[in-house]
């Protein structure tokens, strides 16, 4: 699992730095200026196996100052559609805070979509095929010893057999109660997302999908786990490496994270986020 | 091949008319222990015509029949003068009387020197091991490494980074040679410490320009460092004690006067008081160094040098990670003829790596290592007066083994092997050194050869296109796989030729001041790989081929040099410029760990720097020290394919990471009498280039800071005072034991100096997002303890 490994490569420099107690870090403001202007696509088309007339949503929002700590601006008026190959296409509605919803699309695998959204005079678009993702064998929790950067604690874990004939990324969410678990930690983009390369074919046993999380008895917890193509997993590794920094001289720079959504009307005033079309499969256990 | 030629008739035109000369030749010592004195300046005082040791102590002199003054000196050496009737060719091994060691009177009886006046090198720097721990350091562990930065032009991202930084160059751009054998990453802890124990060190030498033809490989500077040969005449011994580690040498005679060996160690021990706290976690580095000699007759020595140096890192039952450098060398000093001196070299380097992953269901180790064999001859031929010859032939042999993953304990990952690369890299130089008057002349050339040979199968991209520009997308993408080519073993991937000239003037105006220039071109066929800020042990060493040019650097540099009050105190005052081709750049989010298609990670851009620096020394009285104050820029551009792509920040020129405008630092030693001395230093620089945000957004449940363009922000000015003093034992009559305590304060005043800005939504309360400045070494006391015996 080259992910898994390269994550405690991350972690040992934190660790080293930690060690000899020279490293401090302070609270500090700097002056940043106005936020740029900038569209942000949270788009997702998922289906479960069997299932019909999920609720898709697409979430739109603008960037916020850095420091006022407040939900950033929503994009609200925007005209949002989606197409499929046949050139069915299917609206979504406003739900006044951001988000469009639709509940009558059809969804199959291996089929292309196409975003559309009229936002404040400006046309984007974006476009993926949806991928297949294999099931959840099994769901069941497990107790992990502490150490330094892990809580100890019931965690979460499963079981999965990835498919042997093709190229597979992973993204898994996990839901306390129906809440979405998750933290601006620098280990995301090795846990909560992976590539099969180093596992192809292979059945993985007692994956943590979420490491952070620690629950408690009485919890449902849910883990949904979504087949990405590619390039949504490299957008969302760089998302997540983005969004995880140490400080440390052996983070990665900082960078503007690119997704697929494409403006039509002035491609230099990009948009922000991804439109992505997935299988999903999702498992429940009660923690006891 | 021509200038080859044309340079050949020259000399031996030279050859010729030195005919009627004889040549005083011969090694220059030191009369205490008997290790060879680099450096030295050999002179005949009524010609005025001298030469200085090469780095392996020898002279020669050709001068017309006569009588003359023989005189030699050295920095912290009485001067040696003898008269000479000259007949005949003569061999004259000299041994340098230390100056008494002064302990009733702080009057340094040295003769301050006027090399950095006359001799016709510019942009270099030596350093003695007592100067380096005479420098206050953190934790009081001697670094030669950290010391070289207070001298003009030599940064590092921050502290505690890997590497360093040479005249706006990037860290894999420095050759760092122990012994002629190249050291891949200099540093222990991850860049706490430079992986270089001061005590087994003779001598340290950087070139940041004017670099010599014998050196090849790499664009920005040289760092070469000649350990110790071993007492010749005693057995010895030194050590020390610091809060971090302990170090001990021993050293002396096999056969008196004929051979003699050095053996030093060094360990941290910041583990053991780990474990002693109850953590189940370790880190720690050790090193060995060795080395022994035998002189077999006037004419020929041999040398047997090693280096073995590791570090150790392990979360306890989760993950471990070790490192480190291997090299070894073989060396044959020849004394040809009174005129003709030969150095043959066998290395052998490796520098390697493994990471244990030990966590459950993915036990696995990766293991890295570049392999190096190198041979290598050297000649100086000294033709009359200060005239000489240098020339040579070198070849390496690299085996590159990228990456291998085997499964440990029987878990279920895949084992898997990167394809092993492999190259010859060829140098052949020549370099003429002529005195004309007041003029000095060094004019050379170095021509290098680097092959990738098989066996691999490279892949062919469509259009010959590693990475292409995603259009659609924005962003950098590998180019796609249309098939293979399969080379066999030995079979030539792919070829590169170049000449590197490099010439080098002082004219002398005076005893006191001399105006220097030079120009040199450089060719680097190995490029590390890295995508965070400071390069860390793990990151890939890529050689050039199909794929990767080599990076080549053009340097101009002009100087003028001056000294003051008989030579105790010498200045001078430097500009350059460089320009730098084909460095290579990772892409946005590049993955570049266990990859076995490298280049389509990468793009290139170019280089350039420039500045000013300004050096001041002074060599003599009770304070001694330096001010180094450097002005410069040091910038980067990389520009896009072509349709829609724009490079990096629009193609634009950028600062790079180790960019200083201003960077100053002032290092002062006061011998405040026979048993305390006291030193500081301070450094003021401009902050580092930085990129902050331009904004945040919310996604996938999280808050994200928003970034554009790269380093258009700076951390605030950085600026530090450390203090340091010693305290000598009394010495006792009669008897050799001396010790000294090292009391030292690092960071005075406690300045927090962000070694980052970073930007990240607080794990604790959602929502809220901060900037953090990140900082090591707040103030902290230390205390050593070094003794001889």
């Amino acid at each position: 699992m080259k992910k898994l490994i390269i994550k405690y490569i991350n972690i040992v420099y934190l660790l080293t730095l930690v060690i000899f107690l020279f490293s401090c870090d302070q609270e500090t403001t700097v002056d940043l200026g106005e936020p740029v202007q900038r569209l942000v696509v949270e788009g997702r088309i998922e289906w479960t196996e069997g299932s019909t007339n999920q609720q898709q949503e697409i979430k739109l929002s603008t960037i916020g100052d850095f420091f006022e700590n407040q939900q950033t601006p929503r994009a609200v008026g925007a005209e949002v559609w989606v197409t499929d190959a046949t050139d069915n296409r299917y609206d979504f509605e406003e739900q006044n805070d951001g988000q469009y919803i639709n509940e009558s699309l059809v969804q199959l695998i291996y089929e292309t979509f196409v975003l559309h959204i009229l936002w404040e005079g400006q046309e984007f678009q974006a476009i993926e095929t949806m991928v297949a993702v294999p099931p959840i064998d099994n769901i069941y929790q497990q107790f992990e010893e502490g150490n330094l950067f892990e809580d100890e604690g019931i965690k979460i874990a499963i079981d999965f057999t990835d498919p042997a004939d093709e190229e597979n990324f992973y993204f898994w969410e996990t839901f306390r109660n129906d809440e979405l678990q998750i933290l601006p930690d620098p280990g995301n983009k090795n846990n909560i997302i992976s590539q099969d390369e180093f596992f192809n074919g292979n059945q993985i046993e007692g994956y943590f999908p979420n490491e952070e999380a620690v629950f408690d008895p009485g919890d449902v917890v849910t883990v949904k786990q979504i087949g990405l193509s590619e390039n949504a997993y490299i957008y969302y590794f760089t998302l997540f490496d983005q969004a995880g920094k140490t400080g440390a001289l052996i983070d990665t720079p900082p960078i503007p994270v690119r997704g697929n959504i494409l403006n039509l009307t002035n491609p230099r005033n990009y948009a922000l986020g991804y439109f992505y079309a997935a299988e999903i499969s999702e498992a429940s256990h009660t923690i006891e | 091949m021509k200038r080859t030629i044309y340079l050949l008739v020259f000399v031996c035109a030279n050859l010729l008319f030195a005919q009627d000369n004889y040549t005083i030749s011969g090694y220059v010592k030191d009369g205490n222990t008997g290790e060879d004195l680099i450096g030295a300046t050999v002179l005949m005082k009524e010609l005025g015509t001298g030469n200085i040791t090469n780095v392996y102590g020898f002279y020669a002199i050709s001068v017309p029949q006569g009588s003359y003054t023989l005189e030699v000196s050295y920095v912290g050496f009485q001067v040696f003068r003898q008269q000479l009737e000259v007949n005949s060719n003569q061999t004259l091994n000299i041994d340098l009387a230390p100056d008494t060691e002064v302990m009733e009177e702080i009057v340094v009886t040295t003769e301050a020197l006027n090399k950095n006046v006359s001799v016709n090198e510019m942009s270099t720097v030596s350093l003695t091991s007592k100067t380096v721990k005479n420098i206050p350091a953190v934790l009081g562990e001697p670094d030669i490494i950290r010391s070289i930065q207070l001298l003009p032009v030599i940064t590092s991202v921050g502290d505690g980074s890997s590497g360093f930084n040479v005249r706006g160059g990037a860290a894999d751009q420095n050759l760092i040679l122990l012994d002629e054998g190249v050291i891949f990453n200099s540093a222990h802890l991850l860049g706490l410490y430079s992986a270089i124990n001061p005590d087994a060190v003779k001598d340290v030498k950087i070139y940041k320009g004017g670099i010599p033809s014998r050196y090849g490989g790499r664009l920005s500077s040289v760092l070469d460092v000649r350990q110790k040969e071993g007492n010749l005449k005693e057995y010895s011994g030194e050590g020390g004690v610091s809060l971090i580690s302990a170090r001990a040498l021993y050293e002396g005679p096999i056969v008196k006067d004929k051979g003699s060996f050095m053996i030093a160690g060094r360990r941290s021990y910041g583990d053991a008081i780990l474990r002693a706290l109850g953590e189940s976690n370790t880190a720690y580095f050790y090193d060995l160094n060795l080395k022994t000699n035998y002189q077999i007759n006037d004419k020929n020595r041999v040398f047997l040098s090693g280096y073995f140096g590791r570090d150790e890192l392990a979360l306890g039952g989760i993950f471990s990670n070790g490192w480190g450098n291997t090299t070894g060398t073989f060396r044959w000093n020849r004394v040809i003829s009174n005129r003709l001196f030969a150095n043959l070299s066998a290395i052998y380097s490796n520098y390697d790596y493994s990471i244990d992953n030990l966590a459950t269901g993915a036990e696995s180790r990766i293991s890295s290592n570049v392999i190096t064999y190198n041979v290598k001859a050297d000649f100086a031929y000294y033709l009359q007066g200060e005239n000489n010859l240098e020339f040579g032939l070198d070849q390496k042999w690299y085996t590159f083994n990228p990456a291998e993953i085997d499964p440990l304990m029987g878990s279920n990952i895949t084992a898997s092997k990167l394809d092993e690369k492999f190259a010859v890299e060829q140098g052949a130089y020549a370099s003429y050194h002529a005195e004309a008057g007041n003029l000095l002349v060094d004019v050379g050339t170095r021509f290098s050869r680097f092959v990738r040979t098989g066996s691999q199968d490279l892949p062919i991209y469509e259009n010959n296109a590693p990475v292409v520009y995603n259009t659609f997308l924005n962003r950098y993408e590998e180019g796609n796989v249309v098939g293979t080519r399969s080379y066999g073993n030995g079979k030539k991937i792919k070829e590169f030729n170049n000449w590197e000239p490099r010439v080098g003037l002082t004219y002398v105006l005076n005893q006191e001041q001399s105006i220097k220039a030079s120009y040199n071109r450089m060719y680097q066929y190995l490029h590390l790989i890295s995508n965070s800020t400071s390069p860390t042990p793990v990151d890939v060493w890529a050689p050039s081929g199909e794929f990767i040019d080599p990076q080549m650097s053009d340097q101009f540099a002009v100087g003028y040099f001056r000294n003051f009050k008989n030579n105790a105190y010498e200045a001078s005052l430097e500009v350059y410029y460089k320009d730098i081709q084909n460095m290579v750049d990772y892409v946005d989010g590049a993955d570049i760990i266990a990859n076995n298609q490298i280049e389509t990670q990468i793009l290139s851009g170019n280089g350039r720097s420039y500045g000013a620096e300004f050096y001041l020394k002074k060599n003599t009285g009770r304070l001694t020290g330096w001010i180094s104050y450097t002005l410069s820029r040091s910038e980067r551009q990389v520009k896009g394919f072509g349709e829609g792509d724009t490079g990096i920040n629009n193609g634009d020129w950028y600062a790079t990471n180790f960019n200083k405008l201003h960077d100053l630092s002032i290092t002062g030693i006061y011998e405040l009498n026979d048993r305390w001395s006291l030193s500081g230093n301070f450094i003021l620089a401009s902050g580092l280039p930085s990129t902050f945000p331009e904004g945040r957004y919310e996604y996938a449940g999280i808050v994200i800071p928003h970034f554009e363009e790269r380093n258009q922000d700076q951390l605030p000015t950085y600026h530090r005072l450390d203090l340091s003093a010693t305290l000598k034992r009394k010495p006792k009559n009669g008897k050799k034991n001396r010790g000294e305590w090292v009391f030292g304060l690092y960071n005075v005043y406690n300045r927090i100096n962000a070694n980052s800005i970073y930007f990240i939504e607080d794990e604790e309360n959602p929502g809220e997002t901060n900037a953090f400045k990140s900082a090591l070494f707040g103030v902290n006391p230390n205390i050593t303890y070094n003794f001889k015996f």
